[in-house]
């Protein structure tokens, strides 16, 4: 099969936007990151989110990523916020992919990360704070704010970690971004 | 992890029609969104309550009201804080601690994300994931993004036990080494591993969707297909009459608390 930058067949798109959302889901509900002060655990969703759009682009990380995290709501006791997981994880997928942009095979543009982790960052925990509002109130909702926050941060990091030795190892997946 | 987040069954739930739940569910949202008193917010939760206990079992039913304690906690600890105007119940030394209208958010928010949860859980654990497909295709999802998202569910148990094979792998290799790791230097090398797992059937899976002639323009047929005729007229009546009685519910039922 022929993975050149100028063609993307249908095939291999749907079978990255599948693949990835499967990922996204498995790596929320089944991964878990402890938090030794609390003897809690994160999630790492987001860390799928971030890799998803460092490493394919927006648009698949706008699917993968909101599709993904919203199943992941669906197996769990909280099938209520499938469709605000849905909408919020799909476009921090997409900002983080849009600022992120493409990256050379050299080096990575520290200053485009950051900024692109940070709208992440903002419209995940801005998101969440507003649909929380909405079922919760705002005081219910402002208590998940340092969660959300936490989250991002070991998403970001997870994924920075994740992202060059994956493309060391599958070289061939730098031409399937959309 | 297996692939259909619903629980088998063959109740009156089980049965009732995938595209008419959905009609159902957005029904309820919009209706616990608009403005009304609590009464038909709490007769709701009860029948719901009633309806997940008899269909899908009174252990099912503890799930959801289980995972909502802590939210309600923070519903009842917090609210009071961001709302403090109104006729004062609490007062210390001059400030307000507790207000009749924090109160009645309170039970507002409380019955209402109660409501939303219990709906929410019964329609998706009594629905299995082939009739949820089909109904978002009834309601406009094009087939490329149907194919997507079953394939994506199908994918999901292979992937997990590959996690949990190399995530054992991987204490296996630590372990005859004499070296305990944690946080991100134990996670980050299974995550590497299984992620490769994954991209590596990409190009696979994309040659035998091509070979079953995916991307072609000729119409397809449908293998599974949702209920039609007299039984889905039934159901969409059903659905048709819940609307009717929440609306009536809200505009007829006087208020029971001090405080709509």
């Amino acid at each position: 099969m022929k993975e050149e930058s100028s063609s993307f067949p249908p095939a291999l798109r749907l079978s990255l936007l599948a693949i990835m959302t499967a990922v996204t889901t498995v790596m929320t509900r089944l991964v878990q990151f402890p938090f030794a002060p609390t003897r809690g655990y994160y999630h790492l969703g987001d860390a799928a989110v971030y890799f998803t759009a460092l490493s394919f682009g927006p648009f698949t990380a706008l699917i993968a990523g909101g599709v993904g995290t919203a199943l992941a709501d669906l197996f769990s006791p909280f099938a209520q916020w499938a469709p605000f997981s849905l909408a919020i994880h799909g476009l921090q997928g997409l900002a983080v992919g849009l600022i992120a942009g493409k990256t050379g095979d050299s080096r990575v543009p520290v200053l485009r990360w950051i900024l692109a982790f940070a709208a992440g960052t903002i419209l995940l925990c801005g998101g969440y704070l507003a649909a929380g509002t909405l079922l919760t109130g705002f005081g219910a909702a402002l208590a998940e704010l340092p969660g959300n926050l936490g989250q991002s941060v070991v998403g970001i990091v997870c994924a920075v970690l994740l992202t060059p030795p994956i493309r060391i190892a599958l070289p061939q997946i730098r031409s399937w971004r959309w | 992890m297996n692939r259909d987040f619903s629980i088998a069954g063959g109740s009156l739930l089980h049965r009732y029609d995938p595209r008419a739940k959905l009609l159902v569910l957005l029904a309820g949202v919009v209706f616990l969104f608009l403005p009304h008193t609590v009464l038909p917010s709490l007769i709701l939760a009860a029948c719901l309550a009633v309806l997940i206990a008899r269909c899908l079992g009174s252990g099912e039913l503890r799930r959801p009201v289980a995972a909502l304690l802590p939210i309600f906690l923070f519903i009842v600890l917090l609210t009071p804080v961001f709302r403090r105007g109104g006729t004062p119940l609490l007062e210390l030394g001059g400030v307000r601690i507790l207000t009749m209208e924090a109160v009645s958010d309170i039970v507002t928010l409380s019955v209402r994300f109660l409501c939303i949860t219990l709906l929410f859980f019964a329609v998706f654990r009594s629905t299995d994931t082939d009739g949820l497909v089909l109904a978002l295709r009834a309601v406009g999802l094009p087939y490329g993004a149907a194919l997507m998202l079953i394939i994506a569910l199908r994918t999901i148990p292979s992937l997990a036990s590959a996690y949990r094979d190399i995530t054992d792998a991987h204490k296996l290799r630590r372990a005859g080494i004499g070296r305990e790791e944690r946080g991100s230097r134990a996670i980050v090398p299974v995550l590497t591993s299984v992620l490769i797992h994954a991209l590596k059937g990409i190009p696979l899976l994309a040659m035998a969707l091509e070979s079953r002639g995916y991307g072609r323009r000729n119409p397809r047929s449908s293998y599974a297909v949702l209920k039609a005729g007299r039984p889905l007229a039934l159901d969409f009546a059903a659905a048709a009459l819940m609307v009717v009685l929440l609306a009536l519910g809200a505009l007829l039922l006087p208020p029971v608390l001090p405080f709509p």
